[in-house]
């Protein structure tokens, strides 16, 4: 994806946040001119500030999106086809390896953090999340070809030493206690 | 006095505990230099809130202060021996280094590049001293128009200086930054923003979550690539004689890059990589033999480690005069701050004078044990090179999870770390620098309530504004910036070409 469609999409996203920002800005000035609050003045109101940067991402995201349609005829035209092209170069990453990758490796990160941790002892989900995702990377990282039952037990090993090494830093030398 | 407080901080440096701390914090700092990825910043906001319950403060400042010299000056050896920079910081060191290292010289470049490395934050110490009583002086005149002024005035140029190229999007980061310290509670009023009734969320965004997703996340991400890195050189002899033979021929270039790193690390939020660029292009613009720079010019080395070395105490200074951050590394050390109970700012050589001097000094023991470890383990962190980061990684990402809950003991500070990670991935997909948001994340709460308190006192006008002379001079300078950034001066500049033709 070339920057002027990256820039484009990321103008439009920016744009519809600096305008939910001011719109709940707003709000926020009405609220506090309601008791408990009570501020009337809407100079020194709470959603000052925030009105204030909504405004300011809405303009920054609009001189973003003209810098990218810069020099075309129609910048309707040019802002479409720049979209247009950034929607296709989304849907193009997910047929690049690399990209399925991350993302696996993003969603398991997702899955450990939102659904392991705290849930169950740590050793136990550290060890879980990291042997998976050691046997995953080394599995991706071959061109898809299965790691040996021995090489599956090295990673275990070092599953192990690094998670022994962590809780005995941080719970035996720092006295913290971990998730 | 103020001998008395160094002889105190060489006392609580020197003890057994602190010394070890010390040396452990240093090492870990090399060896997270060493490995491109692993930030200064990530190593300091992983390191604070792993120190966070360490019983004595200073034990924790120590270690704080070791891992960021450490970090900024193990970047040079992966940028002389594979090319790549370990850290941002030494990019310009690789130009010069990695063709020396190609020529057989790489233990000669590495010395080089640590002694310098060494002398930049034994001289930025030198400032460290003598700018902060007089800014903190300076500071006691700042009312809370100049304190609003001053955080505008530190995202705009740190947004224009870390964009590379487009000063919107720094200025898009900063703003971003700066509506994320608005969500909690506000000070002022107790006010709920963004929160919409969620408990966690009332209590405001945590920096260090935010910092350890911003600069960790992606690069844990992206190691995950199935691409390898590139071959590491091999490590040959240091030649200290010819080594030193060469600094001692550098000391003018030595001194302006020290000069060019300190008053870079002063500007709020501009990093290291900054500082270390420009003491390279200095460099190459007064030498003799400015053709052979980016072909193995030692003088290339000598002032790019000079430069991002010194920029350490030069973002310091802002830290603890201002407690405005003068790099993204320092914008953590001023959350340790406040976290191990100091109040850096305008009242802290009233305060808490020792601290400042405990700072420099602890700076000094760092930087000396940097200079001894680096050379003394090279071969060994040079070795970390050859670690799968596939394997490494996965362990970083632990810890990352783990100095997040540590902050407050609360797994939602880990959730803010992944979500912010995610916000991380895609700035560097969309070439947005990082920097600029954590210093708006930083300035946020002193942004609005001086704003708030000064509109206050001033019945809603923003008319005193222009009758004060800091704040001219700040808003003179800010309309500078923007005007220029808009490209309003070129323009206008030809347009009276075209007029006169």
């Amino acid at each position: 994806m070339d920057t002027k469609s990256r820039d484009s999409a990321f103008g439009v996203v920016l744009f519809g946040i600096g305008v939910f920002v001011t719109a709940e800005s707003l709000r926020m000035i009405h609220v506090a001119t309601l008791p408990p609050f009570q501020i009337t003045d809407l100079i020194v109101t709470p959603g000052l500030l925030p009105c204030i940067l909504g405004l300011f991402l809405a303009f920054f995201s609009l001189l973003l999106l003209i810098e990218t349609v810069k020099g075309a005829g129609s910048p309707g035209k040019a802002l479409a086809e720049n979209l247009k092209t950034a929607w296709r170069g989304i849907l193009a990453a997910f047929g690049d390896p690399d990209f399925r990758i991350m993302l696996a490796g993003v969603a398991w990160m997702f899955v450990y953090i939102f659904f392991i941790l705290g849930e169950i002892p740590f050793w136990l989900g550290a060890s879980g999340f990291l042997l998976i995702l050691f046997v995953f990377l080394r599995f991706t990282g071959r061109g898809m070809g299965f790691p040996a039952v021995r090489e599956i037990g090295t990673l275990a090993l070092v599953t192990a030493g690094s998670v022994i090494l962590i809780m005995a830093l941080f719970q035996g030398v720092f006295k913290t206690t971990l998730p | 006095m103020a001998f008395q407080y160094m002889l105190d901080a060489c006392g609580n440096v020197l003890a057994p505990y602190n010394l070890l701390m010390l040396i452990m914090a240093t090492a870990a700092g090399l060896v997270m230099g060493v490995l491109p990825g692993l930030s200064a910043t990530m190593a300091i906001a992983l390191l604070t809130g792993l120190t966070y319950n360490v019983g004595d403060h200073q034990t924790a400042i120590i270690a704080l202060l070791g891992v960021y010299v450490g970090a900024i000056s193990g970047g040079c050896q992966s940028a002389i021996l594979l090319n790549i920079p370990g850290t941002p910081a030494s990019a310009a060191t690789a130009m010069d280094g990695f063709p020396l290292a190609k020529a057989g010289k790489g233990g000669l470049a590495i010395f080089i590049a640590t002694t310098v490395s060494c002398l930049g934050t034994l001289l930025s110490v030198v400032f460290v001293l003598t700018l902060t009583p007089l800014l903190t002086r300076f500071a006691l005149s700042f009312a809370s128009w100049e304190f609003f002024l001053l955080s505008i005035f530190g995202i705009l140029i740190c947004g224009a200086l870390t964009a590379r190229g487009n000063a919107l999007k720094g200025w898009i980061s900063g703003a971003a930054g700066i509506l994320v310290a608005q969500i909690g509670l506000d000070t002022v009023d107790t006010f709920e923003r963004f929160s919409y009734g969620n408990v966690n969320v009332m209590s405001g965004i945590q920096l260090i979550p935010v910092m350890i997703g911003l600069f960790g996340f992606p690069e844990i991400v992206l190691a995950f690539k199935r691409e390898s890195g590139g071959r590491v050189l091999e490590l040959t002899r240091f030649n200290i004689r010819e080594g030193f033979r060469i600094i001692r021929a550098n000391l003018i270039g030595i001194a302006r890059s020290a000069l060019i790193g300190v008053g870079v690390g002063i500007i709020p939020g501009v990093g290291e990589d900054v500082g270390g660029w420009l003491s390279y292009w200095a460099m190459k613009a007064s030498s003799r033999e400015a053709a052979s720079f980016g072909s193995g010019n030692p003088q290339g080395i000598v002032a790019a480690e000079t430069g991002n070395n010194s920029c350490i105490g030069g973002a310091i200074i802002p830290v603890l005069s201002l407690a405005v951050p003068g790099s993204a590394p320092a914008a953590v050390l001023l959350a340790a701050f406040f976290m191990h109970n100091y109040r850096p700012g305008p009242l802290l050589m009233s305060e808490s004078p020792e601290f400042v001097y405990n700072v420099a000094i602890y700076l000094v023991f760092a930087s000396v044990a940097m200079w001894l470890l680096a050379l003394g383990m090279a071969r060994l962190t040079v070795r970390v090179l050859t670690v799968d980061k596939k394997i490494l990684m996965p362990i970083i990402f632990l810890l990352c999870v783990i100095g997040a809950y540590l902050i407050n003991y609360n797994l939602f500070d880990v959730k803010v770390m992944f979500v912010f990670g995610l916000v991380g991935l895609g700035m560097s997909y969309l070439k947005v620098p990082a920097a600029p948001f954590i210093l708006g994340v930083v300035l946020g709460p002193m942004t609005d309530a001086n704003l708030r308190r000064a509109l206050r006192l001033s019945d809603g006008s923003f008319l005193p504004m222009f009758g004060r002379p800091i704040c001219v001079a700040f808003l003179a300078v800010c309309l500078f910036m923007i005007l220029s950034q808009i490209g309003l001066f070129s323009w206008w500049r030809r347009r009276r070409a075209g007029k006169g033709n």
